[in-house]
């Protein structure tokens, strides 16, 4: 509802209160409370004109009003609630790609399986269920198979804080096998998924029955995970 | 909610939100933080000493640190005017110093050694390039700073040809004599990191 008298009253209200930005939510406020009056005025059988008069003296002189509203509408603090809340928005905003995809690998990583090997019979496998931190990464050595075809397979995982101050790579694991003392040939191949969280596998090749140790040199320290290959078998004859 | 408490949680959020987005992102507020997150991602350092700071293209820059007589190097470059963040296009990272003296190009006609020899004050190489059935050769002279460190402009690779190689490196004393040798000397002798090949392992 437009009145000339209220536009007037409201632009003169409006004048005192130095926070332009919240001028519209001022004036709609201000409108609506008017006409509210206004509709208890008709209801009470004053006339229009009269109604429309009656809520400009109801609402008080427009300087006064003005200078209260401008208290309440500090532009000081306005102005510092604007800038943080537009600097949020922004914040918010950026932060969705990398959120999403922290949560959709996350996500991906957890529910990822390590992959079957269907080509050669199980002979044994070892629950490692190992755990080492190197700096942010924390390595998980889950598990050993070995296979008839000489193949030995390390299930692995590793996770890093994705808020700690480093940056992520994806580092995997390059086992040495050993039969006593003497070191296999490396050869095989492997797979690691994931920068914050990721599973990853490892198959040697050539790798005999006997052989009695895993070295696994963490990259560039003098920590490295050994794992006995003589203890915890489960033969797969034996399940 | 008034709005002196909407900007006391503003205040709270906003750099809860501004770490998060730098740390998943990869950004950082100076060159030396990506340098040493860069080396802690990696799993070494951090480095003991940065030893230097090379302007590369558009602003970014290679950083060399020391870390356990090895060396470090990582390409940082500026991002959205105030932040930094890895360089994209790979990085060198821990370059290990397995000999006395041992050397490392680092792209952008860059070369960068590093000596575990106190007494050396110059090194001194020969560098195989181009085509590597026919190299060309370039000879160049760095000279070694007080950590042991040393680096020089050889040039830059042309065309299609990226093949580079040191063939031959002396590291000389303050008196300017020759006392480690490393590769094909131009009289065709071998050394391997300062041994004579054919001297069965005895020290020049």
């Amino acid at each position: 509802m437009r009145v000339p008298d209220w536009e007037k009253y409201l632009k003169e209200v409006l004048s005192h209160v130095k926070f332009k930005y919240d001028h519209n939510p001022i004036y709609v406020e201000l409108n609506n409370h008017m006409e509210d009056r206004y509709e208890d005025f008709i209801s009470n059988g004053m006339d229009k004109e009269q109604g429309q008069k009656e809520v400009i003296t109801c609402m008080g002189d427009a300087g006064i009003l003005g200078e209260e509203l401008n208290k309440v509408h500090s532009p000081l603090v306005g102005w510092i609630w604007l800038s943080l809340r537009n600097l949020l928005i922004i914040l918010i905003l950026i932060n969705l790609f990398p959120v999403f995809f922290l949560i959709t690998s996350a996500f991906i990583s957890v529910f990822e399986t390590y992959e079957d090997k269907e080509d050669s019979p199980l002979v044994y496998t070892i629950d490692v269920g190992y755990k080492e931190k190197v700096y942010d990464t924390t390595y998980i050595i889950d598990k050993i198979l070995y296979y008839e075809d000489n193949t030995m397979e390390i299930r692995y995982a590793t996770w890093t804080n994705p808020f700690s101050d480093s940056i992520k790579w994806s580092l995997s694991i390059s086992p040495e096998i050993y039969v006593g003392e003497t070191q296999l040939p490396r050869r095989g191949k492997g797979w690691k998924s994931g920068s914050y969280y990721g599973r990853g596998q490892e198959f040697r090749e050539d790798v005999p029955l006997d052989a009695t140790k895993i070295i696994i040199p963490l990259i560039y320290n003098n920590k490295e995970i050994s794992i006995d290959l003589a203890e915890g078998r489960m033969m797969a004859n034996e399940s | 909610m008034n709005r002196k408490r909407q900007i006391l949680i503003f205040i709270i959020i906003i750099p809860l939100l501004y770490i998060s987005f730098l740390r998943l992102e990869g950004y950082y507020l100076t060159a030396e933080r990506v340098f040493y997150a860069c080396e802690k991602g990696l799993h070494y350092g951090p480095s003991e000493k940065i030893l230097a700071q090379y302007e590369l293209s558009k602003g970014s820059k290679l950083i060399v640190g020391k870390w356990e007589g090895n060396l470090s190097a990582i390409p940082v470059e500026p991002a959205f005017g105030i932040l930094w963040k890895l360089k994209s296009g790979g990085v060198s990272g821990l370059i290990p110093s397995d000999k006395e003296i041992s050397t490392y190009f680092v792209g952008d006609g860059r070369i960068i050694g590093l000596t575990s020899n106190k007494d050396v004050k110059e090194v001194s190489c020969r560098i195989e390039y181009g085509d590597i059935n026919y190299p060309s050769i370039k000879e160049i002279s760095m000279l070694v700073d007080q950590d042991g460190y040393f680096t020089g402009i050889w040039g830059e690779q042309k065309g299609e040809d990226y093949y580079e190689y040191i063939s031959y490196l002396e590291g000389k004393n303050g008196k300017g004599q020759v006392i480690y040798r490393d590769g094909k000397s131009s009289d065709g002798t071998y050394y391997k990191d300062g041994v004579l090949n054919d001297t069965e392992g005895k020290r020049e």
